[in-house]
């Protein structure tokens, strides 16, 4: 079964295939590369013989391209311009990139794993830390307090509550992800 | 844990089916789109499913040299302690990349304060962050049932506007010592704490606080300590250590050299995660002996390093593993 899987790249950019497979074998898995083929193809034929003749090596990439076209969802001269806009992103990002200065210290690198962080904004006349657990907590034993007391789960929900409102840091745009979360998670 | 949120919010809670490469791969897409995801992986382990693109997401950042920052905040779910389902829905290992932020809260009133500067980290600064939640917390009401003592239980602390005072960032840290409420303990600010006659410090954070909490009492009660002699601190931050806490060892190993006392400071690092190399406070004290703050006289303790069997707490972390650490950690602290 994996004899014949056809072989897109090498290990890393830095693998030397030459050095374990023949010319001939390296030549053959490329010409089976339905990515490296596609591009061959868009920038080398007209649109006639692509929608008349299509390779057989890229039968399933070009049909789905024309059910795309059938449905009237997209022309063929839009799926080339795209393809075209696409091609000149990726270059133009992969100069920018390899253009950029080079970091060459170790303190650098670690910056750079994470974005800064960003500090909560401090009311005027406000101590940094000024949280009183006993304030939260001990009301509930006495029975003052308006808010019930309630376990860890429920401050989860009722703060996911703020934030898809739109009313915690992260702002207007959050959304929440899961399996099953639409009927509790 | 999302109740009644997608009927008030149908749009913005996303159900995905059981495939957690496609649902952080789409999360991560969320984001880059402009959205501000909060992904919750239900069970701890099942983040193992993602991994290739969990930890490309934590790299992105370096890999782009910043120009991608997008942000994304997971819920890690069904964390450590519990009976049911062994090792599948009781994994207790975290292996910290760097690029993430790892935080684990004890308590309701942590994790609201400690989520909103996560959602501030994740929706204003593009980090990628994650909360690990230990499942035995998320209904915990008593440290101690049989006293029905409420420790767990609090009101919910609704924002008074966009302000720090809102927030638990990632350099703080929450000190518990004895008290005379109904659970014997609770939290209080470092300036009413004596810390010259502070012997001894367990730090922990997540499930481990009510088991540090316990061993603390327990160790009171057995005459090992006296009150003001053991301090409790939970640490949730667990990328690194929290300024908070570098700064209280400093302070307390001052206190004892200004004061002259001959029992040195003796620190525990209770870890509820599995002992080995994907034990946070495992990196904790590498870091903490590099900066230098590290008391000379200290354990670590963790939970088994095995897989967890079904039906049972044998492997979990216990009140009898940090007593075991504190003791041979004071027995070194004292001066011949």
């Amino acid at each position: 079964m994996f004899k014949n899987l056809s072989r897109r790249f090498g290990h890393a950019s830095t693998d030397r295939q030459s050095a374990y497979l023949s010319q001939n074998d390296i030549e053959s898995a490329a010409s089976r590369n339905d990515l490296h083929g596609t591009y061959s193809f868009f920038s080398s034929v007209s649109l006639p013989i692509l929608t008349s003749n299509p390779k057989p090596f890229f039968h399933r990439f070009v049909e789905f391209c024309k059910l795309a076209v059938e449905s009237g969802a997209i022309s063929w001269s839009e799926i080339l311009t795209e393809f075209e806009a696409t091609a000149a992103t990726v270059e133009k990002a992969f100069d920018a990139a390899a253009n950029e200065p080079k970091i060459t210290s170790r303190e650098d690198l670690v910056q750079s794993n994470s974005a800064p962080i960003v500090s909560a904004p401090v009311a005027a006349g406000q101590a940094q830390k000024l949280f009183d657990y006993s304030n939260h907590r001990e009301q509930h034993a006495s029975g003052k307090g308006k808010a019930a007391a309630e376990v860890m789960r429920k401050h989860m929900t009722a703060l996911f509550d703020e934030a898809l409102s739109g009313r915690s840091p992260a702002g207007e745009h959050v959304v929440y992800l899961g399996e099953d979360v639409r009927h509790g998670g | 844990m999302t109740d009644g949120l997608a009927a008030k919010y149908p749009l913005r809670v996303h159900d995905f089916p059981p495939d957690e490469t496609a649902l952080v791969g789409a999360a991560w897409g969320y984001a880059q789109a402009g959205l501000r995801p909060v992904l919750e992986i239900p069970y701890a382990k099942y983040l193992d499913c993602a991994s290739d693109m969990f930890h490309e997401i934590c790299a992105t950042h370096w890999l782009t040299n910043g120009r991608e920052a997008p942000g994304l905040l997971i819920r890690l779910q069904g964390f450590d302690k519990g009976t049911f389902g062994g090792n599948f829905h009781t994994h207790n290992s975290l292996h910290i990349p760097p690029g993430l932020d790892v935080v684990c809260y004890s308590n309701g009133l942590d994790y609201v304060r400690g989520a909103r500067h996560l959602l501030r980290q994740t929706g204003q600064g593009g980090r990628v962050c994650m909360s690990v939640d230990c499942t035995e917390l998320l209904n915990r009401r008593h440290l101690y049932p049989e006293l029905q003592d409420g420790f767990f239980l609090s009101q919910f602390p609704t924002a008074q506007g966009d302000s720090v005072a809102q927030e638990m960032t990632f350099e703080d840290v929450v000190l518990y010592q004895p008290n005379d409420s109904k659970a014997r303990c609770g939290a209080i600010a470092k300036d009413k704490v004596d810390l010259s006659k502070v012997s001894l410090v367990i730090v922990s954070y997540g499930n481990g606080l009510p088991t540090s909490l316990i061993t603390m009492n327990n160790l009171i009660e057995k005459g090992t300590l006296k009150a003001e002699e053991v301090l409790v601190v939970d640490s949730p931050y667990l990328t690194r250590p929290p300024k908070e806490l570098e700064v209280l060892l400093t302070e307390l190993q001052q206190a004892h050299q200004d004061h002259g006392r001959k029992q040195e400071p003796a620190v525990v690092f209770a870890d509820i995660c599995k002992e080995g190399p994907a034990m946070p406070f495992a990196s904790f004290v590498v870091s903490l002996q590099k900066s230098g703050v590290l008391p000379a006289h200290w354990r670590a303790v963790g939970g088994t390093p095995t897989y967890n069997p079904l039906g049972q707490l044998l492997t979990f972390l216990s009140t009898d593993d940090i007593e075991q650490a504190a003791t041979a950690a004071l027995q070194s602290g004292r001066k011949k």
